[in-house]
């Protein structure tokens, strides 16, 4: 049994008198300490995988279990519960709260949880030590996402989700940060679930699962992993 | 022009409850400002028809009595003014045990009376009363008022109600803040029956009394006159005839010495006469003897000589004999002369010694006679100055008889004068009301003869002033309140446009792009405002106009007492709302517009640049800035990022706190001015009795009581302004009125103790120490301050009965203050007090608070107008902020959800920001609130009403505590937005 099972996944969104089945029976396992990208096209369904995993939406039916538990009947507070303890989440678009420094931001998301790493330390390993006291607005793309990173990772996550991390970056900061997230997994062993539909990206992940239409296309495990510096788009 | 209004008809479907919550500051502001500024002009409109219809008196002139000549005369001299002479008469009558004041007055041109029911009187028993006191004392048409005067009984009969526009506020007094429909009541007579009345009058039996008393005292003092000189007379004339007979007896001893005199004259003479007829004898037989012996010698001497010629011639013998016969006869003639000699000698001794025996009786009788004639002299002399003496004091007495007669018959003629003149006072005339305004020279001409009493001119009067104090609030808050609204709704349309603006910034560039001029984008976003304008100004305004005058008429008319208010609508008060709305709505839109019309389509389209975070000045300190938590950090950057709206909310918010404080301030002053002045009071009854009483030991009442004191004020004038002051006299060490001072403090009255209230510190800048210059019956008295009673309602100066009998001013009353031992009133008792044969009427502390406390009612709805405006401005204006704020921070509160946070975390955020706006807003509107009470009490203040200005701390604790449970009240309703935050969504898209 693998630390993350989604068993039979339906998502129904309505839009008006629209029903959009986003998702459509979905099932994939995923391990500890594994590096997997879900790769689809826009609308192809992988941020509902993503937001249901990361507790950030309810299923319609079907189950996932984190560790045995099965999340998708939890509660608001369990949710938050889920969310504070076991998740860390990269956006695309940073979404660094604007008003606290790099350091804050760290520190402010790893203040909820049991099991803080140390926000210096984490910012140091993203290379950010010099730029703690700086705000949001006054740091580069690249820089905003690693304080993103730093943030997820600072929480000591059970699983690191990360939507499109370099979607909104140029090549080379891109690759940055997604060194930083091959680091993280490979020398911490952090679960990292990345979606992207940068089909270059999923060379440096464990296991790919594609998605396609709401369901699951194909799951296939990648023998031999690439460095980041031997990929490009 | 029609996609314009569909794309703003969108807009406001998208952010129905933010355009709601503009419509309805806008629709509050334009009500507050249609409904005061009509309700102040449909009062004013009315009350100035009224009172021209029914020829209200421009000036009311109070006179020493003016004969109707003397009113025509000075008519005569006047042209474009009208004077006209009223007489009047009050009594008091206990109606249903109630003491009540009837004021009696004719039916004249100047301030004519509207007949509300029934007919106008045709007989003098037939009476016309106001329909207040009718109503309040179920006085009927077809009622009759019994009245008894001097055990004169009068019975009226009601024939209808009039109003007057003269008691549109029924004072009895000019001075009297509070108006009395139940207690006071105006009737209008026929003159005829004035007159009579006015023989019961205060004046006349005061008048009379008083010259009866001098009368009669200068009556007796003639009497005592007459007696005194009747008794001088007596005395004169005993005196007199004491000093005749006196006079009469010293005479007599004189004569009886004078004759006693004369008797020693008398024999003193036959004595004389004897003796010198027995001295003459003996100078005869002398002078005999001499002859005899001359005789004698000469013959001897012849015979001798003839002898010696013959001797010769004789013998010796014969010589011899013949010689010695010679010898013989001369020895004989020797002999005889020597008899002679001491015969002569014996005369010369005898007259010697006789004479001189006479010489001193003589001198004794002379002595004697020159006594007599000296004593006869003075006693001339002393008559003579007696009779003047007595004489004189005749004519003095009989002069001072004719003075007294003279003045006897002056004072019996000036008696009969004054009493013909106070027999005419019932006919004169004390109260002369003048139409026009050109009085002045007349009444320059009273006071010249000393006849003028006072004067109150149209605008001093209390129908007009009282009208102008509760309207001065009105027009204050309509001036402030609608302002206010709609400066914070177009701040929270500048806040909602901004935000709008800012999401649609692409959808303008990409209009600006496609060719759509700026005017047009502009008219997209106008017309949300004047849609918010048109359906809050337009419709609520008439709302307004409707609700509002409906409601303070109805407040209004409870303190006055006027004919039917008509309402009003004034359609241009919806206009001119509208324009204001619109006015403000538009230069908030076009504010919010005026960055990003300004750029080229291509920078249009373009995302914003965010705004830079920044560190706060707290950072700077760096032991206080650690011990923050993140959020409090991160509340404290969001605030100060956003500073223009910080403001912009605070603006509400100090509004709000503003309205709360100066409301609750208005209403606690108006509080304290009642508890002081009456609350405060120990007693349970006042009570008027038939007759007075100079000490309260000799009252007894059939109820148990713990204290009874005696009451009584006089009215005075202040000497410098002429102002109406009462002065009342309480009882030393008084403890029924409780005075007490401004911190609570209980003033205790001694002898000379002069307690004036709060408000003539105010007004006339009075202090302890001061001497308060009084005049009472033209007469002055000086009083020195040595309290300050913490009273705002009247000019009320207390002193004690001593002081006042010291000053020598009537101390005698009918009224008391009772406090019974239970310290409640109840109907039993009133019932006993009623049925007990010395009082005539009762009045409860009770009643007295309650009718108080009507002052309180119009206020007290105008304070519960500003509670709520201040609740849907404050709550408004943070919810709209609030909701601005959750929607442009939405990404954030997303990522904290997503990050971990509960959503009670999150609620946490905003309402701590939420708070902290508050006490920022708290922290000015405080001081704002404070000026703008004082400012508005200043307004509404008069002489006899006036509003401490102090501020009670609690009044503050309570607005803000208000303002706190606004603030929690807009959290709840915050909620629901926090709870819709699809953090899904809301972290998608471009930051």
């Amino acid at each position: 049994m693998g630390m993350i099972e989604f068993q039979k996944v339906i998502k129904t969104y309505h839009v008006g008198e629209v029903e959009i089945q986003a998702l459509r029976g979905v099932d994939f396992t995923i391990e500890r300490g594994e590096f997997v990208v879900i790769l689809g096209a826009s609308g192809a369904g992988k941020s509902t995988i993503l937001n249901l995993l990361g507790g950030m939406d309810n299923v319609t039916s079907g189950a996932i279990l984190v560790e045995g538990d099965n999340i998708a009947g939890y509660n608001d507070r369990k949710m938050t519960q889920f969310r504070r303890e076991k998740v860390g989440f990269v956006f695309q678009f940073y979404n660094l709260i604007s008003n606290l420094t790099a350091l804050e931001n760290v520190e402010f998301a790893s203040a909820v949880c049991k099991h803080p790493m140390d926000a210096k330390e984490v910012l140091k390993r993203v290379g950010l030590d010099n730029r703690a006291s700086n705000f949001p607005t006054q740091l580069s793309g690249g820089e905003q996402q690693r304080v993103a990173i730093a943030r997820a990772v600072a929480k000591n996550p059970l699983l690191l989700l990360c939507d499109e991390p370099t979607g909104a970056l140029d090549d080379v900061t891109g690759k940055t940060i997604l060194n930083l997230l091959d680091d993280l997994n490979r020398e911490l062993g952090k679960t990292i679930v990345l979606i992207t539909h940068n089909v270059q990206i999923a060379e440096l992940a464990n296991k790919v699962i594609h998605v396609r239409n709401g369901e699951i296309d194909r799951v296939y495990l990648n023998q031999m992993r690439k460095l980041v510096s031997e990929i490009d788009w | 022009m029609k996609y314009l209004l569909k794309r703003s008809l969108r807009d406001i479907k998208i952010n129905l409850s933010q355009f709601i919550s503009i419509v309805l500051i806008i629709a509050i502001g334009s009500m507050i400002f249609a409904g005061l500024f009509a309700t102040t002009r449909i009062i004013r409109t009315s009350l100035d028809t009224y009172y021209t219809d029914y020829n209200l008196a421009d000036r009311w002139v109070y006179a020493e009595g003016l004969s109707a000549d003397e009113i025509s005369s000075a008519q005569a001299t006047l042209t474009s003014t009208q004077l006209v002479g009223r007489y009047r008469f009050q009594t008091e009558l206990a109606i249903g045990g109630k003491n009540t004041t009837l004021r009696f007055l004719e039916e004249t041109s100047i301030n004519k009376t509207k007949l509300m029911s029934g007919t106008r009187p045709v007989n003098d028993d037939e009476i016309l009363i106001d329909r207040s006191f009718a109503t309040a004392n179920k006085l009927l048409p077809g009622s009759t008022i019994a009245l008894e005067l001097d055990q004169t009984k009068f019975v009226f009969k009601i024939t209808g109600t009039i109003e007057s526009p003269e008691f549109a506020y029924k004072s009895k007094d000019f001075t009297d803040a509070a108006s009395d429909k139940s207690g006071f009541g105006v009737i209008f007579a026929s003159q005829n029956m004035l007159i009579e009345l006015n023989k019961h009058s205060f004046i006349y039996r005061d008048a009379k009394a008083s010259a009866m008393t001098k009368f009669n005292d200068a009556q007796i003092k003639l009497d005592d006159a007459q007696k005194t000189l009747d008794e001088h007379q007596a005395t004169l004339t005993s005196n007199r005839n004491s000093a005749v007979a006196e006079l009469a007896r010293q005479q007599n001893l004189l004569n009886t010495k004078k004759s006693d005199y004369n008797v020693g004259l008398t024999q003193f003479n036959t004595t004389k006469t004897t003796v010198g007829v027995q001295l003459a004898q003996l100078a005869a037989q002398a002078s005999t003897l001499a002859q005899n012996a001359a005789l004698l010698k000469t013959n001897y001497d012849s015979q001798y000589a003839a002898y010696l010629l013959l001797r010769p011639d004789l013998t010796p013998s014969e010589q011899a004999l013949k010689d010695a016969s010679f010898a013989s006869m001369n020895t004989q003639v020797i002999t005889l002369q020597t008899q002679s000699v001491q015969l002569n000698g014996q005369y010369t001794i005898q007259k010697a010694s006789v004479d001189q025996q006479f010489a001193a009786q003589k001198a004794q009788l002379d002595a004697a006679s020159i006594q007599l004639a000296d004593g006869q002299l003075k006693l001339n002399v002393a008559k003579i100055s007696a009779l003047t003496k007595l004489d004189d004091a005749q004519r003095l007495l009989n002069e001072g008889l004719i003075t007294y007669n003279e003045n006897l018959a002056r004072f019996t003629q000036e008696k009969s004068d004054a009493l013909s003149i106070i027999e005419s006072i019932p006919l004169r005339y004390f109260e002369i009301l003048v139409s026009g305004k050109g009085s002045d020279p007349w009444i320059s001409k009273l006071e010249a003869d000393d006849k003028f009493i006072q004067k109150l001119d149209q605008k001093e009067f209390p129908g007009v002033t009282m009208v102008s104090n509760v309207l001065a609030p009105i027009g204050v808050m309509s001036d402030i309140f609608p302002m206010l609204f709609f400066v914070v709704a177009a701040v929270i349309i500048l806040i909602s446009m901004s935000k709008n603006v800012a999401n649609d910034r692409t959808q303008i560039a990409v209009m600006m792009a496609l060719g759509y001029p700026r005017y047009r984008i502009m008219f997209v976003y106008l017309f949300y405002g004047w849609w918010a304008a048109i359906i809050g100004a337009l419709g609520f305004s008439l709302i307004g106009n409707y609700v509002i005058p409906n409601t303070l008429i109805s407040i209004f008319t409870t303190r006055f007492s006027l004919p039917p208010i008509k309402l009003v609508i004034f359609p241009e008060y919806a206009l001119i709302a509208l324009l204001l709305a619109v006015f403000f709505a538009s230069a908030a839109i076009l504010i919010a517009l005026r960055h990003v019309l300004r750029e080229i389509p291509a920078a249009a389209m373009r995302p914003k640049v965010p705004q830079n975070a920044r560190n706060s000045f707290l950072e700077r300190f760096p032991k206080l800035w650690n011990r923050f938590t993140y959020a409090t950090k991160l509340i404290i950057r969001n605030l100060l990022m956003g500073r223009t709206k910080l403001l912009l909310s605070s603006i509400g918010v100090v509004g709000a706190l503003t309205l709360l404080i100066m409301g609750l301030s208005l209403r606690n002053s108006a509080t304290l001015m009642i508890n002081n002045s009456i609350s405060s009071y120990n007693f349970q009854y006042s009570i008027h009795l038939k007759s007075e009483v100079t000490s309260s030991d000799t009252i007894t009442l059939g109820i148990p009581t713990s204290a009874i004191e005696l009451s009584k004020t006089l009215g005075t004038k202040l000497l410098h302004t002429q102002d109406t002051i009462a002065l009342n006299l309480v009882n030393t060490n008084e403890r029924l009125l409780a005075l007490k001072t401004g911190s609570g403090k209980a003033i205790p009255i001694l002898e000379d103790t002069v307690v004036i209230p709060k408000s003539m510190t105010l007004i006339y800048g009075l202090k302890v120490g001061d001497v308060l210059s009084l005049v009472i019956d033209k007469q002055q008295i000086d009083l020195t301050i040595t309290d300050v009673n913490n009273q705002y309602l009247g000019k009320n100066v207390y002193i004690s009965f001593q002081k006042a009998k010291k000053l020598r001013l009537a101390s005698a009353t009918d009224k008391i203050y009772v406090a019974n031992t239970s310290g409640k009133t109840s109907t039993q008792e009133i019932t006993t007090l009623l049925a007990d044969t010395n009082v005539r009427a009762v009045d409860t502390k009770e009643n007295m608070v309650n009718r108080s406390k009507e002052i309180m009612s119009m206020l007290n709805r105008i304070i519960a107008i500003i509670v709520l405006s201040a609740a849907i401005l404050a709550m408004t204006v943070l919810y709209n902020l609030a909701s601005i704020n959750i929607f442009e921070r939405q990404r954030e509160l997303a990522t904290l959800r997503v990050l971990g946070y509960t959503r009670s975390e999150v609620q946490r955020l905003i309402n701590v920001e939420n708070r902290v706006l508050s006490m920022l807003g708290i922290i000015g509107g405080i001081p704002l609130g404070i000026l703008l009470f004082g400012w508005i009490a200043d307004m509404v203040s008069t002489p006899d009403f006036m509003m401490s200005k102090e501020i009670d701390i609690k009044i503050i604790l309570i607005a803000v505590g208000m303002l706190l449970v606004f603030t929690e009240l807009t959290n709840l309703l915050l909620r629901r937005k926090i709870r819709g935050i699809k953090f899904v969504e809301s972290l998608k898209g471009v930051e």
